[in-house]
């Protein structure tokens, strides 16, 4: 394999970061991994379409966001219990009677796992890796307005937990 | 709050996703490095090699084609490179050879007609003795191969030699129909094999194998041909003009002569 050199230094630089994203999204240790592989290997074999180098680590995020979607899709992950709604009452009072105490910033992060893991996913690619909403959509397969409202919904859902959190906090 | 939050949101994530470890490093990467060594292709061999490898597959192939003809025929094309390599690398001298299948040809000692010719001391006769089909069957009795087809020609004649006490040579002469020709039977000795020595400028000699039968015919000019085969324990040839489309009928049909 002409890339393996290539493959390997790149492995070494942005595996980990891959891995910690991809696993926050999926929440499962084996299927992370096995995005991570899959990542590497179509990586390796579109090597050669990479024209700047600069910008590898958000290519292979882009890969392995494809993957993960992919993945997500294919275990059916995108159908978690708690999913459409943080209204939930069941799920909102007992989000909000665990972290009752906590500071805001776990209060999200507490909210946020809450969410099912196609939304994390876009939340993660929109908000951390920080992609053009037209990559996300890229990645969806849907029309940059759908991601959009779909981006509207999670942080009104979001700012309805952390209110929520609010009224009830001492 | 809008900034805020997309702050608060962007740090929470951060600091979740930092916190995950990774134990898994070189499980993965040996994961990923068997996959990328299956990905490989095979390697194809070099041009440089492929063109040795047919430079060393022609000139294996020409030496055959060279120096077995016979084999050289039974291929398509075979004759033309073993021409071409003849007359640009050995001249256009051929020499073939045909010898016959089997090791003890039956004896048949001829009966004399004359009582004087068996005390012949010298039974070689180098003079064609000119006779008839009934005395030749009643000198050769049932040792006789005759043609069934002969496209209208009649016997004209036939003649035989002693060649030795127990060696005999007949020959059978057609003419008058659609075809002209001689067919020759003579007793295979242990210098029966045919050799030819020609030039391939001038004629050609082509095999036909048959049911068992190895025949060699030879092409000369004007349509003129000789066949030569090893059939019932005896040599025969067969000579005329024509082609080896119209010998292989008559030659087909040839089969014990019963009065």
């Amino acid at each position: 394999m002409k890339h393996k050199k290539k493959i390997e230094q790149l492995y070494l630089q942005f595996s980990k970061r891959i891995f910690q994203k991809v696993y926050y999204i999926v929440k499962d240790k084996y299927l992370a991994e096995e995005i991570v592989h899959d990542t590497f290997i179509k990586a390796a074999l579109n090597l050669d379409s990479v024209r700047d180098f600069d910008k590898i680590e958000w290519w292979l995020s882009r890969i392995a966001a494809n993957q993960a979607y992919y993945m997500l899709r294919k275990t059916k992950l995108t159908e978690l219990p708690i999913s459409e709604e943080v209204k939930n009452d069941a799920v909102d009072e007992d989000l909000t009677s665990n972290i009752i105490k906590l500071e805001t910033k776990h209060e999200i992060q507490q909210a946020l796992s809450a969410l099912p893991p196609d939304d994390l996913l876009l939340i993660t690619l929109h908000y951390y890796d920080q992609l053009p909403l037209k990559d996300i959509a890229n990645i969806f397969e849907t029309p940059v307005g759908t991601i959009k409202s779909r981006l509207f919904r999670i942080r009104r859902k979001l700012q309805k937990t952390l209110h929520k959190i609010e009224r009830v906090s001492p | 709050m809008n900034d805020n939050l997309d702050k608060s949101i962007h740090n929470a994530i951060k600091d979740d996703i930092e916190k995950i470890p990774f134990n898994s490093s070189d499980k993965i990467w040996s994961r990923i490095e068997n996959a990328l060594e299956e990905l490989e292709p095979k390697k194809k061999p070099s041009f440089f090699f492929t063109k040795i490898a047919v430079v060393i597959f022609l000139v294996f192939t020409s030496g055959i084609l060279l120096v077995t003809p016979r084999f050289a025929d039974s291929f398509p094309f075979g004759s033309f490179f073993r021409n071409l390599f003849d007359q640009y690398l050995a001249g256009t001298q051929r020499n073939v050879g045909l010898t016959p299948p089997f090791d003890a040809p039956p004896s048949h000692k001829p009966i004399m007609l004359d009582p004087t010719d068996a005390v012949v001391i010298n039974p070689v006769q180098e003079e064609f003795i000119e006779t008839t089909l009934e005395e030749l069957a009643s000198i050769y009795p049932n040792i006789l191969y005759l043609p069934q087809e002969t496209f209208s020609s009649r016997l004209n004649k036939a003649m035989y030699q002693k060649l030795g006490e127990d060696n005999i040579r007949v020959v059978l002469a057609y003419e008058g129909g659609a075809i002209n020709f001689s067919l020759t039977q003579e007793t295979v000795s242990n210098s029966s094999g045919v050799g030819i020595n020609y030039d391939n400028q001038d004629a050609e000699v082509h095999f036909v194998y048959e049911n068992g039968i190895e025949y060699m015919f030879f092409l000369g000019r004007y349509n003129i041909i000789t066949a030569y085969w090893f059939q019932h324990g005896y040599k025969f040839t067969f000579f005329g003009n024509l082609t080896i489309d119209q010998a292989m009928p008559v030659i087909r049909s040839i089969s014990r002569y019963v009065p």
